[in-house]
């Protein structure tokens, strides 16, 4: 019996069942009085197809799709055998890159290790590295005597080779190296090898007993001590030379920075200059990383300071770290500066007739002639300028003299303008001149807050150096009959635009 | 039977500062931590007379003082007016910026002429001279030290000794490769019409040691890039290259007068 005709004859039964076009009464007892049958042909049903199932199956393959299906099986087979292989390799490949990451972590450690403590162990003995000494330590040598040769280099210069000999199975030496035995500032490489031949004839090549260590001050603690100076209320505090006269007040300022990073714990501090009593400031307690604290103190210029004419100063301090096993305290001068005295000189000047003195330099060329302006700071964004005997700020020269000199020299370059002033006590009248063209000619009477003023536009000026002067036309005084004029000019350089093409090399 | 070693006669090795061999984080270490007090090293030619007190002013990593020049003085060889000239203050960069100078050092010979010690721009590189203290305007003072590592490629700017920034760089190939030393920067530039320079660019007071030949003398300068896949890399006639993105926070960072390490 083939497919088809057992299907018709399941329909046949089928519609059987169902009671064909039967009454409606029929229709309605269907159901109810069905069901077990319905649940007998579905179990019916079910066992036809089970049992058709495996008859259909190779009724619907032929012979070349079995061999591609077996061809297909074999393929998959290989993609999965070579897919696992594939797996196995990169878990391979993958452990022995965490292998070989994990012993060069090992290894570096290790080194870090070595390299902090300067100890390194072999099988035939260890060495020690101080900052101050070298030990070799030689452990498990046959019997016999030995000589061992060590060397000591430091930042790379060797020092030795020193010539060591024992007898027995070990033996220690130990070779001192640095100055007095302390440790220095700033970082140093330390390298010591020892190597050995046995006079038992079990000679050794090569270095057998090595290690490194850094010795030196470390960021981690380390602070500056900076000391400067300024004489009581003419200026601010500078670190360079100043003069002062006999009843004047040198007042100090010594700052401490924390520059390192720990805090550091500061003590002893010690000024030879400071009168007693005059020490203030310091910290409460200890110095945060990246801060500072400053002691002040004062001393009163005396006849004794004249009498040697100048005297130097310098400050101390002592830092301890604030650090669990590293509470080596460091001890650290401070700059020097300098206080001169110089004795007095009685000079007599005509106020207005006689030109400034000049310092020692010669003339450069056609600028005027340099004056020598008197002790004087001149501070600049919160940043403290300084010049012992001589000074930028040009208004000095015109209280010092009665020859009033130019100010408002432009710092640097300038782009747009600037303002040159003249002081007028005494003046007559200024004519200004750039680069020798005449600008404008003021007298007495356009000053203002006693100053005569001239705005320089530069703007149009070409890029680079030009010339300012001023010819100052003096009032005449007692001592001279015809008015004194005076010259004084400066160099103010026009510069370029910042937004440019760099000349850089590239 | 083992028997007590003898102890070989102790042999002292004196210290020698050398850096020769120190790893170079090492040195950067060592740069930032030494004391200020120290002062920089004074070159040859240019050591006031003896007895004469050296104040240092600057030591070049968290302290450096700059001025601009207030004329065209004559640099010296020594804090002397006879002494030998090397040269002249100059107001203008070769890009037509202020120039500035580094003040060193200070000392009052005899004389009573304050005289500073500066760091003179140019070749060869490394040149300190004297001008009298007059010739310079008011001091200005940068707590920063930019260090330039040529071996890890890595800029890094120091603030009172304390790493703040760190960007990789290009330097200088084999055959015009960044000069080594302790720099300043000159200026700082807004590029404009030259992208290879990127946005910005800061001057500094570095010459090539070989192209004497180029535009402006061959000034090193620290700009940015066109080509940021070369960076880090040596692609450079001398310049230090930073990525675009760098050399503007760079640029931003830090102020004329700032010293400049290359090692």
């Amino acid at each position: 019996m083939d497919e088809q005709t057992e299907a018709s004859g399941f329909l046949t039964h089928v519609r059987a069942y169902r009671g064909g076009s039967g009454s409606g009464r029929s229709r309605r007892r269907a159901p109810r009085a069905s069901f077990a049958r319905r649940l007998a042909l579905a179990f019916g049903l079910i066992f036809v197809l089970a049992a058709f199932a495996p008859a259909v199956a190779p009724a619907s393959a032929s012979g070349e799709s079995s061999t591609s299906a077996e061809s297909r099986a074999a393929t998959a087979l290989e993609e999965r055998e070579a897919r696992i292989a594939q797996h196995k390799r990169e878990a391979e490949e993958i452990r022995a890159q965490r292998k070989a990451e994990r012993l060069e972590r090992i290894a570096q450690a290790r080194r870090e290790r070595e390299q902090r403590s300067g100890t390194r162990a072999t099988e035939f003995g260890h060495v020690e590295i101080s900052c101050t000494a070298v030990t070799w330590y030689f452990e498990k040598f046959p019997e016999g005597t030995h000589t061992v040769t060590e060397i000591v280099a430091i930042d790379g210069t060797l020092f030795g080779p020193v010539k060591f000999t024992f007898t027995g199975t070990s033996g220690s030496n130990t070779t001192p190296i640095g100055e007095d035995g302390e440790e220095p500032k700033g970082g140093h490489r330390i390298d010591a090898r020892a190597k050995w031949g046995s006079a038992t004839g079990s000679a050794r090549t090569g270095w057998d007993i090595s290690s490194t260590r850094v010795c030196g001050r470390t960021p981690d603690a380390a602070f500056t001590i900076e000391k400067r100076q300024q004489i009581a209320g003419t200026g601010g505090f500078v670190p360079t030379p100043l003069v002062g006269a006999v009843g004047q007040t040198v007042v100090y300022e010594i700052v401490v920075s924390n520059i390192g990073t720990v805090p550091i714990a500061f003590s002893n501090f010690s000024d030879p200059r400071c009168d007693p009593g005059t020490i203030t400031g310091g910290p409460g307690g200890p110095v945060a990383p990246g801060t500072f604290t400053k002691f002040f103190c004062r001393h009163l210029l005396t006849a004794a300071d004249q009498a040697v004419g100048s005297y130097t100063n310098t400050a101390t301090i002592t830092g301890t770290p604030q650090v669990l096993g590293d509470e080596t305290p460091s001890t650290q001068p401070s700059n020097t500066v300098v206080v001169t005295v110089p004795t007095p000189k009685k000079e007599e000047t005509p106020p207005g007739n006689k030109e400034p003195p000049t310092n020692k330099e010669p003339p450069t060329g056609k600028e005027p002639p340099k004056q020598s302006p008197p002790s004087e700071e001149k501070g600049a964004n919160g940043v403290l300028a300084s010049s012992a005997s001589q000074g930028p700020k040009l208004e000095v020269l015109a209280s010092a003299t009665s020859a009033p000199a130019l100010s408002g020299r432009p710092e640097g370059c300038v782009r747009s303008s600037f303002v040159v002033s003249v002081k007028a006590k005494n003046v007559k009248s200024v004519t200004f001149y750039l680069d020798g063209h005449r600008l404008k000619t003021l007298t007495a009477h356009s000053a203002r807050r006693g100053r005569l003023s001239v705005r320089i536009q530069t703007a149009r000026l070409k890029v680079g150096v030009h010339r300012l002067t001023a010819r100052i036309t003096m009032i005449p005084n007692a001592a001279s009959v015809k008015a004194v004029t005076v010259v004084r000019s400066l160099k103010f350089a026009r510069c370029a635009s910042a937004a440019v093409s760099p000349k850089f090399t590239g | 039977m083992p028997t007590r070693a003898h102890r070989a006669a102790p042999r002292r090795h004196a210290w020698r500062p050398r850096a020769g061999t120190a790893a170079a984080a090492l040195l950067a270490a060592v740069l930032i931590a030494a004391a200020p007090t120290a002062g920089a090293t004074p070159k040859a030619g240019a050591t006031p007379a003896a007895g004469t007190p050296l104040i240092a002013l600057s030591n070049q990593r968290t302290l450096t003082r700059w001025a601009y020049p207030s004329s065209e003085a004559t640099i010296r060889s020594s804090p002397a007016a006879s002494s030998r000239a090397i040269g002249r203050l100059r107001f203008l960069t070769s890009d037509e910026q202020a120039q500035l100078y580094v003040a060193l050092a200070a000392t009052t010979p005899s004389s009573g002429v304050a005289w500073v010690r500066v760091e003179v721009p140019g070749r060869p590189n490394g040149q300190t001279g004297w001008v009298p203290r007059a010739a310079l305007g008011s001091f200005h003072v940068v707590r920063d030290l930019l260090l330039v590592d040529r071996t890890r490629l890595l800029a890094t700017v120091y603030r009172n000794g304390r790493a703040i920034f760190s960007a990789p760089v290009g330097v200088g190939k084999a055959s015009t490769a960044t000069p080594a030393g302790v720099f300043y920067v000159t200026e700082k530039l807004v590029t404009v019409g030259a992208p290879v320079y990127g946005p910005y660019a800061i001057g500094t007071s570095a010459y090539a040691p070989t192209l004497s030949e180029w535009p402006g003398g061959g000034v090193v300068g620290i700009h940015g890039t066109s080509e940021p896949q070369l960076i880090p890399g040596r692609p450079s006639h001398g310049c230090i290259r930073m990525r675009n993105a760098d050399i503007t926070r760079l640029w931003h960072l830090i102020g004329a007068g700032t010293p400049i390490q290359v090692i």
